[in-house]
């Protein structure tokens, strides 16, 4: 039953626990990066809302703002921001995930001007200058938080939401663990325990998340695949890939694995530079973060041996330049390594795709001898 | 891939055959034109046009210049430094044992005067698995510098990339290089326009300078560092010579000049070379005025080209806008705002380059808090003190950045009064639009619109 639900939120944008959130006087902001320090926001009583295009393919009032040589899933989230989907939200934190996303928080600032747009300022570098500069973002975060909102964030109360955190995290993980070996989850379930996570306030999607795990599905397949690439939040495209027999067990993306499976545990340590290390160390497996293209080879790798996958699908929406050239090198090291890589360019929730992907993923299998 | 060898290697030598041009009659050129074939034959054309006075020779020969001292660095065991068009190369110009060799610039060179243009060398990419919207000015030396790993290409010896936070294409196909190439790679980033993100920028800036002295290995001498920004300095005040030329309406300033100023800014700024290439211009354009000579003996337009403009045909753009009665005041890429700087120390000298570093093109505008908005202050504020008449945005497929805030500053251009062209394609990729297309629309968008307007104001 709680997977079911878990699909209801994931398929609308203001879910009921929003609905409920907001009717207690509570502030929802939109952001579009893992980057965000959710217990920052939680602790001031803030949903930190993951903007998404909730698979919406008609972008014809954003290309009068965006072009298209912009990312279609950008454009998506744009058209839902002008047509009033995202008007539940009371601000927005903008960071600089890609060139695409910049463009879209300047184009909603044209065209809404928001009241509340704080710019949450993410290097692309980790190191000890970076390290301390984004702890004091962080720091200019929660004043904005406090400004705007009224609320006061005490480190008491970031601290406890860092534990939240890192009790979904570890349940995250072992629910991760169990679709490794014999799955008793689709991936597109597993994609919507993202989509719904970063949908909900933590202590709602907790209970719903260990009630979905007790669940069992009867799951066949033909082959075992990793999905990596750029954020992807597609359940149906997901559906689509998987009734060919191409079960995604693992997804190091960041609406999948990615978000959570090395993200630090609190450690006692003082709460800003904990969240600075915690999130931009985190950060590496997006393609954005230069300097670490081993890092998120490594972090494919061994997530694809402990799933024991039979073949990684490296996916990226068309004119993503971070992802679309790491899956070039990615592509050849991969292979060269033996392990079968299949690249897929794709427009975002585009249905006139489907046909052609279904090919490349059957081609695939079939290459995998499944 | 054929054994084709790579761009630097190819180019060196051609350049070389263009130095020697210099006394050329323009039916000479006519007759060379035919024997070099269109690709290169529409570049020598161009730059060897009469209203250039040698300008344009001089130029290939500060090209010329930068090119060789990487084929001879090589020889000589010394590094060579691949740095992107937005870093600044007067740093690089500091060390005895490092050149600095800039990825737009070659690509650009590829593409002037190469048969066949970058194409090889962007198909090579692509055989790798590149997609096809990345940027061209980038991939076509890239491809060409991946070529390398079959000894048919000069390696570089390491990668300054400085486009992270104003430009993910750049930053990117950089590291991918990088890593292909195994060879290490710097980096510098950009987090916004603030005060934090400039002092976090000058950190960033430091080390990576650090390790340049420990890679090079040799500590920038102080002496050196000073001259290279004395020089630095006297380039800049050549800079807004020109620049105050070109305020004179008809504009004696010829088009391409804009093109000489940041090819030689984004090569050999800081050297001697550079000085006397701006002396050069400053020359010819003084004496236009005075002879009352204008590139566009009929001025109808006063464009402002507020990104790049277009190197897949410099005739058949450059000289035919002049031809048209079409100026081209200046653009983007040209708007990097020298400054003159009181150097005394190495460390002024380094605050100086950091500074420079930070409001070079695409960083300043694209690594701004706001992209549109800071673009189109920018680049109005350039067209209101050269009294530009209408803006041109040249719609390069891959400047996703751009792309994506082109109706902010349409919409903050029209407000002002300044009618905006789009157009679409690829700057340094002629497979994208014809050539025709491009001169159909400047040429419709000048009449339709930029005439009428000015028919309107005189009434």
């Amino acid at each position: 039953m709680s997977l079911s639900k878990i699909h209801e939120i994931a398929s609308t944008l203001e879910n009921e626990y929003v609905r409920k959130w907001k009717s207690e006087g509570n502030a929802v902001i939109g952001h579009a990066c893992i980057a965000m320090p959710k217990e920052v926001a939680e602790a001031g009583r803030i949903l930190p809302f993951r903007l998404r295009g909730a698979e919406n393919a008609d972008t014809s009032t954003a290309d009068s703002y965006l072009s298209r040589y912009n990312c279609s899933l950008c454009r998506s989230c744009l058209e839902l921001v002008l047509n009033g989907s995202y008007d539940f939200l009371d601000g927005l934190v903008r960071i600089r995930g890609c060139d695409h996303w910049m463009g879209t928080f300047d184009e909603i600032q044209h065209a809404k001007n928001p009241e509340f747009m704080h710019y949450l300022k993410v290097p692309h570098l980790v190191n000890e200058d970076t390290l301390d500069f984004f702890s004091n973002e962080i720091k200019r975060l929660k004043e904005a938080f406090e400004n705007r909102f009224g609320v006061e964030i005490t480190e008491d109360e970031i601290v406890r939401y860092a534990k939240v955190q890192d009790k979904i995290n570890k349940k995250m993980r072992e629910f991760y663990r169990l679709r490794f070996k014999k799955s008793r989850f689709y991936g597109s379930d597993a994609i919507a325990i993202m989509v719904a996570r970063e949908s909900l306030p933590s202590e709602a999607f907790l209970p719903l998340l260990e009630s979905a795990m007790a669940e069992k599905k009867k799951v066949e397949y033909r082959a075992k695949v990793l999905l990596a690439g750029s954020p992807l939040d597609e359940i149906e495209l997901i559906r689509k890939i998987e009734e060919m027999g191409a079960l995604i067990v693992a997804e190091t993306t960041c609406f999948g694995g990615g978000s959570f499976w090395n993200m630090a545990e609190y450690d006692g340590s003082e709460i800003y530079e904990f969240l600075a290390s915690k999130y931009l160390n985190n950060l590496k497996i997006c393609a954005r973060m230069f300097g670490e293209y081993a890092y998120r080879k490594n972090f494919i790798k061994t997530i694809a041996e402990e799933a024991e996958v039979d073949g990684v699908i490296l996916q990226h929406n068309k004119f993503c330049d971070l992802f679309g050239i790491e899956n070039a090198k990615l592509r050849i090291d991969l292979e060269r390594e033996g392990l079968p890589t299949l690249v897929l360019e794709k427009e975002y929730a585009s249905t006139a795709d489907i046909g052609r992907i279904k090919t490349r993923v059957q081609a695939f299998l079939e290459r995998l001898k499944r | 891939m054929t054994s084709l060898p790579g761009l630097v290697k190819r180019s060196y030598d051609l350049i070389k055959t263009i130095e020697r041009l210099e006394n050329y009659t323009p039916m000479e050129v006519e007759g060379l034109y035919r024997i070099v074939g269109k690709d290169l034959g529409q570049s020598a054309k161009a730059l060897l046009d009469e209203r250039h006075d040698g300008a344009g020779l001089h130029f290939m020969r500060v090209i010329a210049r930068h090119i060789a001292e990487a084929v001879e660095a090589k020889e000589d065991g010394k590094k060579v430094i691949l740095i992107p068009f937005n870093f600044p190369p007067e740093l690089i110009h500091a060390f005895e044992n490092a050149v600095p060799l800039t990825t737009e610039v070659i690509s650009t060179i590829g593409v002037t005067t190469l048969e066949g243009q970058g194409e090889p060398y962007w198909d090579y990419a692509m055989s790798l698995g590149i997609p096809d919207y990345v940027c061209s000015a980038n991939t076509i030396e890239l491809g060409s510098a991946l070529m390398s790993v079959e000894t048919l290409e000069l390696a570089p010896d390491i990668i300054i990339s400085g486009a992270p936070g104003s430009c993910d294409a750049n930053s990117k196909i950089h590291e991918f290089v990088a890593e292909y190439l195994d060879i290490p790679e710097l980096t510098i980033d950009k987090t916004g326009s603030g005060k934090r993100d400039y002092e976090l920028y000058r950190k960033l800036f430091l080390n990576m300078v650090k390790e340049l002295e420990e890679f090079v290995g040799e500590d920038i001498d102080e002496d050196k560092i000073i001259e290279v920004m004395e020089r630095a300095n006297e380039c800049t005040e050549l800079y807004w010579e020109l620049h105050e030329l070109k305020k004179h309406s008809p504009c004696p300033v010829p088009n391409m000049f804009t093109l000489f100023t940041y090819g030689t800014r984004f090569t050999m700024w800081g050297r001697d070379e550079a000085i006397s290439m701006f002396e050069k211009l400053v020359d010819v354009a003084e004496k236009r005025l005075k002879r009352g000579e204008y590139p566009a003996e009929k001025e109808i337009a006063r464009s402002l080209w507020v990104y790049t403009g277009y190197y897949i045909d410099l005739y058949d753009l450059w000289i035919w806008m002049e031809n048209n009665g079409i100026t081209y005041l200046t653009d983007g890429l040209n708007s990097f705002f020298p400054a003159q700087f009181e150097i005394e120390t190495k460390e002024d000298a380094l605050e100086a380059i950091i500074s420079s570093a930070w409001n070079y093109p695409m960083t300043r505008q694209m690594g701004a808090d706001n992209m549109g908005i800071r673009w189109f202050e920018d680049l109005t504020h350039v067209g209101k003190e050269l009294n530009a008449n209408c803006a041109i945005y040249c719609g390069h497929h891959s400047c996703k950045q751009t792309q994506s805030v082109f109706r902010i500053f349409r919409d903050e251009a029209n407000k002002i009064g300044i009618p905006v062209l789009r157009l679409d394609g690829d700057a340094w990729n002629r497979r994208i639009t014809p050539v025709s297309v491009l001169q159909e629309m400047i040429l419709d968008f000048v009449q339709n619109v930029v005439t009428k307007r000015r028919r309107r104001r005189r009434r």
